[in-house]
């Protein structure tokens, strides 16, 4: 019996690092409240993810097993503190609305567990491609959030160059009476994470449902056929 | 034959659930027919009709989101789900506590929270662990507090008055008499033509629906009683200290919603113990975050986030007070009593430090600062 | 015990090359960052004194709210940090002593207060009310915001004396 693998589309749902995982949700929940801060958020997270990844699986046959974990956070906090280095220099207004933040990325268990669940037992180009699937995930999942709490919160949608500040766009549909403050604030963006995980964890036991059914089906098929042909 | 299967404690009171809603609705409309008089006395028709369009978007936004739920979530049958799940309660409870100007989009809202959050998320009705309309409500006060309807009259509360111009402090009995003869006297504040919360001024009505609902068996009259009392104990304590009279501790009884909470929210069978000694802690529990946060907190109310906080506390109280009530009466006695000494200790140790923070301030008088007293309607 | 040893000098290697690479980095980024901060700076100021030339001064402070203070063509400006509703130091603002004898401007750069209620010392309403009014003069607290306001008046009390000790 075959299994269908998933499409990529279908994998950043149901292998979403966040919504599947569980990984990583603090820095999602402190961050979502724009668009800008949701799009720099996973950026600094895909960057770090790939740059350590790279490095951790570069070094992975002289690092010693007992020291491991120390040795994967110093990468990761260096690579951090350089990338917030960079942001207060050229990108001012994304640091002053992300704040503390960006230092939380060094604890971020998406960079750390993919350090010890992949980068350190694959080659190079594999977990080049596991950073670019999960950093792919974790977009999702941070502009899914952004998108509905902004919305709500603000009554619209709008992004600024982070590092020209020059806006992209900025579309008022709510009026501001209608805003529902709520989404702004650390309760809208627990109450939006807890929905959305809701919504996908059905999606993934619908999924689960759909191949256990094409499974014993095959089976059926299978069994079918060999006694015909016996 | 009709078998009833309940998980314990056994003892049934006799009557189904929906024979309890009702009679519960009932109660709601009699303190709804009040505060409609209440507002055409008080300011005209024109509040009346704000009064009753919040409650119709109410109940309908409740409904209209438990057939939504129960069509497109557990894709069961709609209608049968919603008779059962007995949502316009809590949608009339949250109106209730609104002030009379609130905007109805804020109403929807709240209800929409309330109903989704406070409930059906959790399992349902029966399944909640917090008070559905306490939530909706608390989520209103928090992020809708400014929004108010243009061009509806209201004057300014009496727990808003003594918290924003006295810090919950009057001590001058002349001062105090000048402050209650605005709405007419304890009495008037017990019979309750005054403005406050839609369903929480009347509290003489209150205390008769409490008596008649007691009496067939729809809510336990334990609670109302020991959260009363507790309350009028505690804030004696505290108004003791200060050298108050006894006039304060029947005022924080007769205002702020203290007797609406204590006859309609706290008595909800599924967020309170099922023990008798679990109860009164509960209840205990409750009157005392209530006087604390009225006195002390900034917060604009005490008892919606004293009831929330309690809520939040049952499944412990339950484990620490579950057992055969008559078995270990002296430990259950111990218990509750040690508990209610304990509030009555807080309450005397806040009073001194009030008392002592009061000398502070007299001593290094605030020149050059007046108080702008500004009609803000907070409950 | 070797193993030990080969542990540390590994892991020795590894925090000291991160040493390097984020000396290098600070080194590329640092001006840069000097730079943002006296741009932000320059911007506060310019709400009050749109347009003038701004010069640091030292000063001596027993308040401890005082932040800096910049001597402009046409007054004071005190930057000062209070203490509000939302903890130490959490409202941040700019007010300008000017030197007809009058408060030329007001503006809070960070506020912690709750939304709605404290956050109104920023707001248009009480600004105007800031703003224009003699230096000393009373202000009226924010009904409702009252822990809020009385630490931003608090505080322009405080770089009112300093002011007229030093500078007047």
């Amino acid at each position: 019996m075959e299994e269908k693998k998933p499409s990529f589309l279908q994998s950043l749902i149901l292998e979403n690092p966040v919504f599947s995982l569980y990984l990583g949700i603090c820095s999602i929940l402190g961050v979502s409240t724009s668009l800008d801060n949701a799009v720099g958020m996973a950026a600094l997270v895909f960057l770090v993810l790939l740059f350590s990844n790279i490095v951790v699986s570069l070094i992975r046959k002289i690092t010693p097993g007992e020291i491991r974990i120390p040795v994967y956070i110093v990468i990761i906090a260096t690579l951090v503190s350089v990338a917030e280095m960079f942001i207060k220099a050229y990108m001012p207004s994304l640091y002053a609305s992300m704040g503390s933040f960006i230092s939380l990325v060094v604890v971020n268990c998406i960079i750390l567990g993919r350090a010890e669940a992949c980068a350190s037992k694959n080659d190079v180009l594999t977990s080049i491609k596991d950073a670019c699937v999960m950093g792919a995930g974790y977009f999702v999942a941070i502009f899914t959030i952004s998108v509905i709490r902004q919305f709500l919160s603000t009554g619209g949608w709008s992004f600024a160059n982070p590092l020209t500040l020059k806006t992209i766009f900025d579309i008022k549909i709510i009026p501001e009476q209608f805003t529902i403050g709520l989404f702004g604030k650390p309760v809208g963006a627990f109450v939006t994470f807890g929905l959305l995980a809701a919504l996908f964890a059905g999606y993934k036991q619908n999924h689960e449902a759909k191949l256990a059914q094409a499974a014993k089906e095959a089976k059926a098929a299978a069994a079918a056929a060999a006694k015909e042909a016996k | 034959m009709k078998f009833v299967f309940n998980p314990s404690p056994n003892y049934h009171s006799g009557s189904s659930t929906r024979e309890i809603m009702n009679e519960l609705s009932c109660g709601l409309l009699a303190v709804f027919a009040f505060s409609v008089v209440n507002q055409a006395v008080q300011h005209g028709i024109g509040n009346v009709i704000h009064l009753c369009v919040m409650m119709a978007a109410g109940v309908a936004t409740a409904i209209l989101t438990e057939l939504a739920w129960a069509k497109w979530v557990l894709k069961t049958e709609p209608v049968a789900y919603v008779k059962s799940s007995f949502g316009w309660i809590t949608a009339i409870i949250l109106v209730m506590m609104m002030p009379i100007n609130m905007s109805i989009y804020p109403v929807i809202v709240g209800t929409i929270f309330a109903i989704v959050i406070g409930k059906l998320v959790f399992g349902g009705f029966g399944s909640n662990i917090f008070n559905p309309a306490a939530a909706g409500c608390a989520v209103i006060f928090s992020y809708f507090s400014t929004s108010r309807a243009a061009d509806i009259v209201t004057s300014a509360t009496p727990t808003s008055l003594i918290s924003g111009s006295f810090g919950w402090v009057v001590s001058d009995p002349a001062v105090a008499n000048q402050f209650l003869s605005q709405f007419g006297g304890l009495g008037g504040l017990a019979v309750g033509f005054y403005d406050g919360s839609i369903g929480e001024t009347c509290a003489l009505l209150l205390l008769v629906v409490g008596v008649v609902l007691s009496v067939v068996d729809c809510i336990d009259w334990r609670i109302p009683t020991f959260y009363l009392g507790a309350i009028f104990v505690f804030s004696w304590i505290y108004g003791a200290v200060l050298g108050m009279g006894m006039w304060y501790p029947v005022f924080h009884l007769l205002t702020g919603g203290a007797v609406f909470g204590a006859v309609f929210m706290l008595t909800d069978p599924v967020t309170n113990p099922t023990t008798f000694a679990g109860k009164v802690v509960f209840s205990i529990g409750a009157a005392l975050l209530t006087v604390l946060i009225r006195v002390r907190g900034s917060l604009p109310e005490g008892v919606l986030y004293s009831i929330l906080l309690m809520n939040m506390l049952v499944p412990w109280i339950e484990r620490v007070c579950s057992g055969i009530q008559y078995k270990d009466i002296k430990k259950y006695t111990l218990i509750t009593v040690v508990t209610f000494l304990a509030g009555c200790a807080l309450m005397f140790g806040v009073g001194i430090a009030k008392k002592n923070q009061l000398a502070e301030t007299a001593v290094t008088a605030n020149n050059n600062i007046a108080v702008v007293e500004t009609m803000t309607v907070t409950e | 015990m070797k193993r030990a040893f080969y542990l540390a000098f590994f892991l020795a290697v590894v925090a000291a090359i991160a040493g390097g690479a984020l000396t290098f980095a600070n080194d590329m980024t640092k001006d840069q960052i000097a730079a943002n901060k006296a741009a932000t700076e320059k911007a506060n100021l310019e709400i009050i004194y749109p347009g003038s030339d701004f010069e640091k001064l030292d000063f001596t402070d027993d308040t401890g709210m005082i932040v800096s203070v910049y001597k402009a063509n046409e007054g004071y400006v005190y930057q000062m940090s209070t203490d509000g509703f939302g903890g130490k130091g959490s409202i941040e603002f700019m007010i300008g002593f000017g030197t007809d004898g009058k408060i030329s401007g007001y503006t809070v750069l960070s506020s912690g207060e709750t939304q709605g209620i404290g956050s109104k010392v920023a707001e248009a309403d009480f600004v105007s009310s800031v703003t224009g009014k003699d230096i000393g003069a009373s202000i009226d607290i924010i009904s409702g915001a009252s822990v809020s306001s009385r630490a931003v008046i608090k505080g322009i009390d405080a770089a009112t004396a300093h002011y007229e000790a030093n500078y007047k």
